[in-house]
């Protein structure tokens, strides 16, 4: 039954472009996002489930994922209401976009219950190159000359990037033989495959899909389409789709023994710490900043997958906890945009004075990004340290621990600014409250998971992470 | 097979040096007739299966992209010259050992005979397309260069015997197909924007 | 006899192999052009003409026209062309400098009048040729290689038969061959033989001084040459042509011959010329493409 799954953001597409008006459309997107949630809410109880053939097949790990996104799909889309309507009003953009936004927002999310669900290495492949081709309308949706570049940059990198991962394909096939290449059969086969072409392969998955995740230093799409998209298909992008290509690896490192795919995960990870910690603090571009923190965590995330050991569930809930906060930041963000009608940190101040709640959102989810103790992501940070250390990398832990507190000045500096920095005072429009709803659940969301990190949580991250063993 | 696989080789090799966007088109499109013929000889595929794999490759390679090119070079305003970064001598020997790297990693590995040449017209392919992707200023260019690549990647795949199962060949063929298109639109409304095509130019977006 | 076959095929089928790709030329062109045999009138004619040398021409203006068709015909009985067999075998290298020697005199002829035409042209042939030299000789070394058996005699000899399309080293290298032929012969991409202005020609104005036996002469040996590189990238093409008994051989030779006519003919008809700047990068993808084929052959 694992097909139904598509059915939701299917029908939240047709919904979308069948709408006559901005809340027809939207509400069909909102329809179709609940729909895929409460589908993922009825497979988690008869797991694994597959479905045509060995090409579809979800197990817990996939649910993880399809949660994720289903999660944010639902809360962009409530907030993607708001914001359009704001920008409606403000006569920035036509009905006819708006439409199309729900549309390509739909088969986006469709491309990634795709890549969640796939369980053929090539049908995740097809499946994630469709997520690039349908997030690329979404970031030129207003049809500036910005948006148009950073789609020229997103759809040449990332395509280019993910040829590679199809080379990587063709060498995991190689060496397979007449082993089918899904992510059951091909560690199970263990030491049958060809162990020269296994080495080459997944570098160039890494490098593939790498690309696709933001690793540095084939990150440098990421910034610019993420500043120029409109703010929930930033959230999307950051919240999800690099958690998608992420997944993808995931599935992929056990698959091929032998290939060093943990150093490699460390190097990658602690690169793409650094390359941000470096950028961070001659931003001016609010969402070019938040782009940059996006980096960072996937390199968090990547590190974490690399040490191992009890690092290994604290990456994969620093993926929840990520989104959590990032989605957040991404969404509140959209609003100040709107409201202060620029995206320039400097001219973004005084938020806490001029709009309290707003502003509150903006330095909470800052905190919690940053790994400040009372949020969830403090957790996932600090365990993977500890992960880090007890596995024997001393050095590497200690560098990260180096670069996160420079990323936490950097970041903590950029938002005590904007929250209580004095600038001119200006005449904003008045809160609008589904853009304010979704966030506000958001932090409520990483605050819980700060405070009380549920145990059964925690067994499942512990559980996924030996479902990827691989060193 | 040898004789597609040397044509395809050949063809690269004017497609990375040719200076001019039409003639490079052309060859694109005969790059991708050839490759379209590939699973026809392989004799083991079922009839089925490779005159599917055949009409597709043809029709997304041979006749789709290079048309969506050819709309876009006739209907911008793009001039005959691909422009480079590189002089076209350097490109040319820069091709020269790009190739004979190919070959030499494909011997280091260990393939020989009709796999080596097919393996190494690959890579060589997949190396040409990225240095025109790099160093062409034009945006059509940089398409020619991906797709290129593409080719590359699918001749490594033919090289390593790779199948899937017929949907999820067609997928890639799609997502090929759809990207260039998307590329295709994209630089139309990059010409009425910017009002040039070269991506020297377009670097608003920087840190 | 067998070389008095040889040379008399060559020097009757040169002249053909330049009317045909003329026709071809004029046909494409949507022109009735001349008739096939009519390079043959034009030597008859040349050759029933006195000769008009400028005073200020010495003996090595009068040896150059000789020495040209000698070194070709040379060069022709090294170049199989019905037959594997030649008349005269030779090294590669030696081959390479035999197809040196004719150019030689021909740019010191066109010095030696000291008009501003002959040494224009000169120079410009001059460059060419060296600019193609690389290709050639590395061309000459992977088919020397291929019939690595026996290098002293000639290289074509040890060919394999069944070699033809199955190995793509031999079709790089013909396609290189090919290059060489339009670069070595003057034709379109870098020079063109029909043009009418003075200052755009290579090898017309370096022979713009010579006239009646003396032109005929140079004008019989740039038909042989054309036809000795015809032979040579066709042989490497369809070895098996080689092989046959002689009825069949003399037609095949024939074929090949009009079938590169033809080929020449539409390269010319299709493309523009190039500028004299762009000669180099075109002949750097000839030098490129015959190192493909020798590492190809020690790879493979």
């Amino acid at each position: 039954m694992v097909q139904l799954l598509f059915l939701p953001p299917l029908v939240g597409a047709v919904l979308a472009l069948l709408g006559r008006s901005h809340r027809q459309s939207a509400l069909g997107t909102v329809i179709g996002a609940a729909g895929l949630l409460t589908g993922a809410l009825l497979a988690a109880s008869s797991l694994p489930a597959a479905a045509w053939g060995e090409l579809l097949r979800l197990d817990e790990l996939g649910l993880y994922f399809l949660f994720i996104v289903a999660g944010v799909h639902l809360v962009c889309s409530v907030y993607a209401y708001g914001y359009f309507r704001r920008e409606t009003d403000g006569g920035h953009i036509g009905p006819s976009k708006v439409r199309m936004y729900y549309v390509w927002m739909n088969l986006f999310v469709l491309s990634m219950v795709v890549v969640v669900c796939a369980h053929h290495l090539a049908l995740q492949w097809v499946a994630v190159e469709a997520t690039t081709l349908f997030s690329a309308p979404l970031i030129y949706l207003h049809g500036d000359r910005k948006g148009m570049e950073a789609a020229w940059k997103y759809l040449l990198i990332c395509s280019v990037g993910i040829a590679f991962a199809f080379l990587g394909i063709i060498f995991l096939s190689r060496a397979a033989g007449d082993i089918s290449l899904t992510y059951t059969a091909l560690p199970a086969a263990g030491g049958r495959l060809d162990p020269r072409f296994l080495r080459f392969s997944f570098l160039f998955f890494l490098v593939g899909y790498g690309t696709k995740m933001g690793l540095a230093p084939m990150h440098t799409w990421l910034p610019d389409a993420h500043s120029q998209a409109p703010a929930p298909a930033s959230a999307m992008l950051s919240g999800v789709l690099l958690n998608c290509a992420l997944l993808a690896i995931l599935r992929v490192a056990p698959a091929v023994p032998g290939s060093y795919a943990s150093p490699l995960l460390i190097l990658f990870g602690i690169v793409s710490i650094g390359v941000p910690a470096l950028l961070v603090a001659v931003q001016r571009d609010i969402k070019r900043l938040l782009a940059f923190s996006s980096i960072e965590n996937m390199g968090i995330i990547a590190l974490g997958i690399g040490f191992g050991g009890a690092a290994r569930p604290a990456a994969l809930l620093h993926v929840l906890n990520h989104s959590l906060a990032k989605v957040l930041l991404f969404l509140v963000a959209g609003d100040l945009i709107l409201r202060f009608d620029t995206q320039r940190i400097s001219k973004i101040r005084g938020i806490l004075r001029q709009t309290p709640l707003s502003g509150f959102l903006l330095f909470g989810g800052i905190l919690a990004i940053t790994g400040s103790p009372p949020f969830g992501a403090f957790w996932s940070e600090f365990g993977i340290l500890v992960g880090g250390i007890a596995g024997g990398h001393l050095a590497v832990s200690l560098l990260y621990l180096v670069l996160l507190a420079v990323l936490f000045g950097a970041f903590l500096m950029y938002g005590s600014e904007m929250a209580f920095g004095e600038g001119e005072r200006r005449k904003l429009s008045s809160p609008e409250l589904w853009c304010l709803l979704p966030a506000c659940l958001l932090l409520l969301g990483s605050l819980w998971l700060g405070l009380h990190v549920p145990e059964t949580l925690y067994k499942a991250m512990e559980r996924l992470a030996a479902a990827v063993a691989f060193s | 097979m040898n004789t597609l696989t040397v044509l395809l080789l050949l063809l690269g090799i004017h497609l990375a040096v040719s200076e001019r966007i039409r003639p490079a088109i052309r060859s694109l499109a005969a790059q991708g007739f050839l490759l379209g013929l590939l699973p026809l000889l392989d004799s083991s595929g079922g009839g089925w299966r490779a005159a599917a794999l055949c009409v597709a490759t043809i029709g997304v390679k041979s006749v789709a992209i290079p048309a969506i090119l050819t709309r876009a070079v006739s209907r911008l305003d793009i001039g005959q010259e691909s422009e480079s970064l590189i002089s076209t001598k350097t490109t040319i020997l820069l091709t020269g050992a790009l190739t004979l790297s190919a070959f030499l990693a494909c011997t280091r590995f260990g393939l020989s005979g009709k796999d080596q040449l097919a393996a190494a017209a690959g890579l060589t392919l997949l190396f040409s397309g990225l240095l025109t992707m790099t160093t062409r200023v034009k945006a059509v260019s940089q398409v020619i260069g991906f797709v290129v690549l593409e080719n590359g990647i699918f001749l490594l795949g033919a090289a390593s015997g790779s199948e899937f199962t017929l949907p999820i060949e067609l997928g890639i063929f799609l997502d090929l197909f759809v990207a260039v298109f998307l590329m295709g639109i994209l630089m139309f409304k990059i010409q009425r924007a910017f009002t040039h095509m070269d991506v020297r130019k377009i670097h608003m977006l920087k840190d | 006899m067998d070389f008095l076959l040889h040379m008399t095929l060559y020097i009757a089928l040169a002249p053909l192999l330049s009317g045909v790709l003329r026709k071809t030329k004029a046909f494409l062109a949507c022109r009735q052009g001349a008739p096939v045999w009519q390079p043959y009138a034009d030597l008859w004619k040349l050759f029933h003409r006195g000769i008009v040398r400028s005073t200020s021409a010495s003996w090595l203006f009068d040896l150059s026209a000789p020495v040209v068709l000698g070194g070709t015909l040379v060069l022709a009985a090294a170049t199989p062309l019905h037959s594997r067999e030649v008349p005269l075998p030779m090294h590669f290298v030696l081959y390479i400098y035999l197809m040196a020697l004719p150019r030689f005199f021909q740019t010191l002829a066109g010095l030696d009048t000291g008009s501003a035409f002959g040494g224009l042209g000169a120079s410009r042939e001059a460059a060419v040729s060296a600019m193609a030299e690389p290709a050639l000789l590395l061309s000459m070394c992977g088919l020397a290689h291929l019939g690595a058996a026996d290098p002293l005699n000639m290289f074509l000899s040890g060919l394999p038969a069944e070699t033809a399309l199955r190995h793509p080293e031999t079709i790089l290298i013909a396609g290189t061959l090919f290059l060489l032929l339009l670069a070595e012969n003057s034709r379109i991409p870098v020079d063109d033989p029909a043009t009418h202005l003075e200052l755009t020609m290579i090898h017309e104005a370096m022979v713009l001084d010579h006239s009646g036996v003396d032109l005929g002469m140079i004008q019989l040996a740039s038909s042989v040459r054309l036809a000795v590189f015809s032979a040579l990238a066709s042989g490497v093409l369809f070895p098996k042509a080689l092989t046959l008994p002689v009825y069949l051989a003399l037609p095949a030779a024939l074929l090949r011959l009009s079938l590169f006519g033809v080929l020449i003919g539409a390269v010319e008809a299709g493309t523009a010329r190039m500028k004299l700047s762009r000669v180099a990068s075109f002949l750097m993808v000839a030098t490129v493409l015959a190192a493909i084929a020798l590492a190809l052959q020690y790879a493979g």
